[in-house]
Parts: C-alpha cells; structure tokens; sequence
C-alpha cells in the first residue's frame, strides 16, 4: 500500500514545478497531470481507508471511512476542476491575458490549496487539521483574487478576515477539549483522535459543551451555516469558476466533516444524550431560511448557486443532526456532484454573455454549448428534482426525520427547500425562454467539454434511481464514524 | 523562585494584558497599535514560564519545549509580523484609524464593558472549567482580549486596522489555551504562529492592492470600475 505521507507531499512538490514553469499552458497541464495523480495515489488506499483505520507517520496521519469518503470527492473535484481550468482559462490564454506571473501564481496556490485540504482530512492530530484548515483559506483567498480586480480583493480579503475570525474561534475550542481531554488524564494524547474517543467518556460535561460551541460557530464560519455565511456569495461569485467548484464543492463539506468529527467525542462525553446533534439542527434551519430569502431575488447566476451552497451545508447539517449521517454524507455527495458541474456550465456562460446576470442571458439552450443544457439540468438537480440524486438524498433525510418524530423540523425544511425550488426553477426557465427584445445575444467564444457536463449527471442519475451497494457500504462504514462506532 | 513570587509574577503579566487590551481601543495611531499588539505577544510568549514553567521543569524536555515555543513567539510576534505591519502602515500612508463606526471615547467605554463582561463571565463559568493551577486572572484577561480583539476586528474599516483586531484576537486564544491546557504540543504553537504570518504578509498584499483607504466602504461605484477600460 501507498503510504498516506505521499498524498501530503505531492502536492507540495507540485507547487515547487508550478512556481517555476516557463508557460502559462505548461502550469494549466501540470494542473490536470498532478491532481490526475493525486487520485491515483488516493485510489491506492481507499480500499484499506473504507475498510478500516490506517495510520502513518507515527499516529500523525489517520485514514478512516469518514476521511476516505471526503478525500474521494476532493480529488475527484479537484482533477474534473483542473480540466475544466483548461477550457476556462483558454480565452485569457489565447488573449495573453493569462501572463506567466499570474499562471505561476494560480499553480502554486491550486496545489497548496488541494495539498492543505488532503492534509486537513488526513490528520489524526487536532492541531494539525487546524492548521491544516487554515492554510486552505490562505490558498484559496490567492486563487479568489487571482485577477486583482477591486471586487475579486474585497471579496478574498472579506472571506481572509471572516473565516480567520472564525478559525481563530475553533482554536479556542480545540484548546478547551484537549485541555478537558488532559485532564480527564488516563494516559493518551488527548490531540490525537484515535485517543480522543477513548477518552470522551472521562471528560466532564460543561467544559466539553463549552468546547463544542466555540467548534460549532468556528468550523460553522468555513462551512458557510447561517448567519455566519456572509463572506461566501461574494467569495464564490468573484472567484475565477475552476476555483468557485472547489469552493462550493468541497471545500464546505471539509468544514462540516470538521463539526463531525467533533460529534461524537461530544456525544461520548455526554452520555449520547443528543445535545452536540441537537445544536446542528437549528443553524441547518437557519440556514435553509436565509438561503432560500435570497435565492428569490438574486439575479447573478454564480451568486444564486452561492447561496444555493448555504441551504445545501444547511441540509447537510440538519440532516446530521437528526440522526441521518448516511443520508447527510448521501446529500454531500451529491451536493458536491451537482454543484461541480453547474459551476462549470455557468463559469462557461458567464464568459460567453460577458456578464454573470442571469436577466442578459437568453436562449441558452441553443447557443452551440452544452453549458447551457448544463446549467439548466445542473439548477432543476440542485433544488431536488426527481430522479436526480438530490430529490433521493433530501426524501432520506425527510424520512429520518420523520422516524424520529421531528415533524416541525421536517416542515420548516420542506417550506425551504419549496420556496428555493419554485424560485431556482423560474430563473432557470427565464434564461431559457425570454421575451424577443429582452437579453443580449452571445458576445464571446468560449467552449466547455461534453463529458465534464455528461459525466456529473451521469452519476446524478445513476444514484438517483439506482444505489450500488458499493456506495452504500461506503456511506454507512463512513456515517458509522459520525455515530461513534468506529 | 518561590511559588508565591511565581504566582505573583503571572498576576502581573495578565494585568499587563489586560491594560494593553484598553490601551489599543484607546489610541488611534496605527503604529502605537501595532507596538502594542506585539507587547503583548511579547508578554504572552513569556506567559507559560509563570503558569506552568514549575510543572514543566520536571517533565523530562518539559523546558526545552517552553524555550523553544517562546523563542518562536517572540520572533515572529515581536519582531518579523510587526516588522511587516509597521511597513504595510508606512506604505498605505494611514496613520490614523479614520472613521470608526464608533468614536474613540465610546470604544474606550466599550472596552472597560467588554472587560467587566470578562470579569463576571469568568466568575460563572471559570468553577466548571478551571483546574487547580490556573491564576485566577487567567480566565478573564484572556476572554476580554479576545473581545476586544473580536470588537477592534468588527470596528476598524481599513485592511490594516482588521489585521491588528484579529492578531488580538489571537493573542486571547494564546492566553485562554496556555492557561486552560497547559502547555499545547509544540508542533501546534509554532504551525498557528506560521498561518498568522502567512495571514499578516497577505494583508500586505491587500493593502498595496486596494490602496485607497475606502476601498471597503466603495461599493457604490464598483459597477462603474468594473467595465473593461
């Protein structure tokens, strides 16, 4: 087997190639090649990851089922991202646009950016996935303003401060379990998680709470749950579209496995009394309102997905904290899948309009892309059309909801959910037929492959009718560690 | 020394936090808040010695590990992030804080609030958290530097001010886990110290780019400077 230390570093001597190659074409291609690899060598131990715990360097590093499932979506995210970078950034590179200083400075941030969020989810020790997380906002904040325009720096340096706050926040609460862990005493490093849920029972109530809430809000801030959201429409929206996909993608989920992970040593030292669970439910209700709010009004497409992330980590959270972690990480998944591929579709329009503003687009359907298509599909699966996956993933987590007898819950979701459907669908149709005299033709070439739309919704519609017991063996051994049954 | 010396020594420390916390929401030079900040980096790098120095120094490597973490703090907090700070200060032509959404004289008031909150947030939850070896000011003098670092990070309006409300901020996270967990594994002082200058050294950045002081209250005419000149 591969050892996990080799997924940390090869991204990191991608950065070094990146920083130093001549040509702007040669950074897009070491983009695709590298994070190509990256799967390779994930695809090398996820079969010991889903199966069980591995361990490497010392206890440092941790591959479980919950950290292989996540990790699977970032490089899957990462190296469809990578290809799409090529057709996205095709026009600034024929136009010049795309100098060498500027490619150097996306490779070099692209590959710290997926080597912060693979150590994130590799490490075993509590310190090192902060840090680790961290570091994923300094990366991403260099790709958000990439084209150093006044609103792409305002939008990375509101997402640096906010996010940093917040983290600083999570700090605090990693500082005040583990001091609680070490306390408790009885041997251990009370950093490490594979110690950390053999001493939850120890641990006191009230200092553990403590903790979990200064967790919550700061992980909470990354992850994008209401009312901590408000760096992210604009970070997503002004971010160049490859980067948007990773953001919305997975970067969210990363956050949200953060809370996660914290779940069960809280419910461990609780007596599994549900409180840590209790807490996720209000900030996904939370979130779902204010996500659906502003979907109604909002009129620039890659703002609308922006905040169609908020209510989808909403979902997610809810879901968890009723109890349904397969369902959640089912939604996760899918989430991820769906948001990928309208990133791109709409990434690709937006370049071809000249303009993100959904009220200029028209005909969509028929400009000679399948972005369109794509775009249209991408927002009907967004909002929980059958048969794509979503409308599964969002059923399962309503049912759970229901076996366990949260019927207000379950209703004030459905509420949600109904109100982003009703308004996601009019915009999507508008684009599509518009009055004559309203909107403006294409202005600019700007071409997206056939199988990055055709793939993603494959899969989409694949589990949406169909669940391989594969990915559902996967989802339960994952959603296991959530509950504490490692 | 005693361990009654000790015990007054970290008092006095954690005093001399707390009074750093009302001095930055009092001044509104930019350069005096950054020598502050870093003052109390200073202060907080050499914090462990009097809490935990006593336990520490019969821990096999206890001491080594202290010496090597307040090494790292002082370097970077005293001398490398100012270093930057003062520069980015130098080169955005802001002395002053300009604007604050609320006055100098209110701040200072909200200040002595947030550290009376501290105060009395410290007497309710510090029975169910503390441990026997913590100083009794430990609790409050990091919680208020944490608020005031949140309340400075909320009320600036320029970049530069922001950074010095959450290097603050992080100064209070630094007291409440050298208090309340004792000593934190090196790996870790030293790995978040790392990302706050990588935050600091962007900052920078930030500030060259958007050099107009309003550049985050020009919402208003971004639409106009979006088109393609």
């Amino acid at each position: 087997m591969i050892p996990l230390a080799l997924l940390v570093v090869w991204p990191v001597a991608c950065i070094a190639v990146a920083a130093v190659l001549p040509r702007p074409r040669a950074v897009l291609g070491l983009g695709v090649v590298g994070s190509l690899v990256q799967v390779g060598l994930f695809a090398g131990v996820a079969r010991a990851g889903f199966a069980g715990r591995t361990l490497g360097v010392g206890e440092q590093l941790l591959l479980d089922p919950l950290s292989a499932f996540h990790l699977a979506l970032v490089v899957t995210v990462f190296a469809m991202s990578s290809i799409y970078a090529c057709y996205s950034f095709a026009p600034q590179l024929a136009s010049g646009q795309l100098t060498r200083r500027k490619a150097r400075r996306f490779g070099a941030a692209w590959f710290a950016f997926l080597g912060s969020m693979t150590t994130m989810l590799l490490a075993n020790h509590v310190g090192l996935m902060w840090m680790a997380m961290e570091a994923t906002t300094l990366a991403s904040a260099v790709l958000i303003c990439l084209e150093f325009d006044r609103p792409s720096l305002q939008a990375a340096w509101a997402y640096l401060l906010i996010c940093s706050v917040g983290i600083a926040l999570a700090l605090l609460g990693t500082f005040l379990l583990c001091g609680e862990a070490r306390a408790a005493a009885g041997g251990g490093d009370p950093f490490l998680w594979t110690h950390l849920s053999e001493l939850a029972p120890r641990m006191r109530a009230a200092p553990v709470h403590l903790a979990f809430l200064f967790l919550l809000v700061g992980y909470g801030t990354k992850a994008g749950l209401a009312p901590m959201h408000t760096w992210l429409p604009a970070a997503h929206s002004q971010a160049p579209s490859p980067v948007s996909a990773v953001l919305s993608g997975v970067l969210l989920n990363c956050a949200i496995y953060c809370i996660s992970r914290f779940v069960p040593i809280v419910e461990g030292a609780t007596a599994d009394a549900g409180w840590a669970l209790g807490l996720l439910v209000p900030f996904g209700l939370v979130s779902i309102g204010v996500a659906a709010a502003f979907i109604v009004g909002e009129h620039d497409i890659k703002r609308l997905l922006a905040f169609s992330s908020v209510e989808h980590m909403g979902v997610i959270a809810l879901g968890i904290g009723v109890g349904g972690g397969t369902a959640a990480l089912f939604h996760t998944l899918n989430h991820s899948v769906g948001k990928m591929l309208s990133f791109f579709c709409a990434g690709t329009l937006a370049q071809r309009f000249g303009t993100r503003d959904m009220r200029q687009m028209r005909g969509i359907l028929t400009v000679g892309s399948s972005a369109g298509a794509g775009v249209v599909l991408g927002i009907l699966a967004l909002v929980g059309l059958p048969p794509f996956s979503i409308f599964m993933s969002e059923l399962w987590i309503v049912k759970v909801g229901i076996g366990g007898g949260r019927y207000w819950t379950v209703a004030a979701f459905l509420v949600g959910a109904g109100v982003v459907f009703v308004a996601a669908i009019r915009h999507a149709v508008e684009m599509v037929w518009k009055r004559p005299g309203e909107g403006r033709e294409p202005v600019a070439p700007a071409r997206l492959g056939w199988p990055l739309v055709v793939l993603p919704l494959a899969v989409l519609l694949t589990l949406g009718v169909w669940m391989p017991p594969v990915v559902l063996r996967a989802l339960e051994s994952a959603a296991a560690v959530i509950q504490g049954r490692p | 020394m005693s361990a009654e010396t000790v015990a007054r020594l970290a008092d006095l420390l954690l005093v001399a936090i707390i009074a750093l916390d009302v001095y930055l929401t009092s001044t509104s030079r930019l350069g005096a808040r950054v020598r502050a900040c870093a003052l109390q980096g200073v202060v907080h790098g050499v914090l462990p010695f009097a809490v935990s120095g006593a336990v520490l120094a019969q821990v096999p490597g206890g001491m080594i590990h202290l010496v090597l973490a307040t090494v790292g703090t002082l370097a970077l907090k005293a001398v490398v992030i100012p270093f930057f700070m003062l520069r980015a200060v130098r080169e955005s032509g802001t002395r002053r804080e300009v604007e604050p959404y609320v006055s100098l004289h209110l701040s200072l008031l909200i200040a002595v609030a947030l550290v009376g909150v501290s105060f009395a947030l410290a007497a309710a939850f510090g029975p169910a958290l503390g441990r026997a070896a913590v100083p009794s000011l430990a609790l409050p003098a990091g919680l208020s530097t944490l608020l005031i670092g949140m309340f400075l990070t909320i009320n600036g309006k320029t970049e530069l001010t922001q950074i010095i409300g959450y290097q603050v901020l992080q100064n209070g996270v630094f007291v409440l886990g050298q208090t309340l967990v004792g000593e934190s594994p090196l790996l870790v002082e030293l790995g978040v110290l790392l990302d706050v200058l990588v935050a600091v050294m962007l900052t920078g950045l930030f500030v060259v780019q958007l050099a107009a002081p309003s550049a985050l209250t020009a919402h208003a005419d971004v639409d106009s400077e979006e088109e393609p000149s």
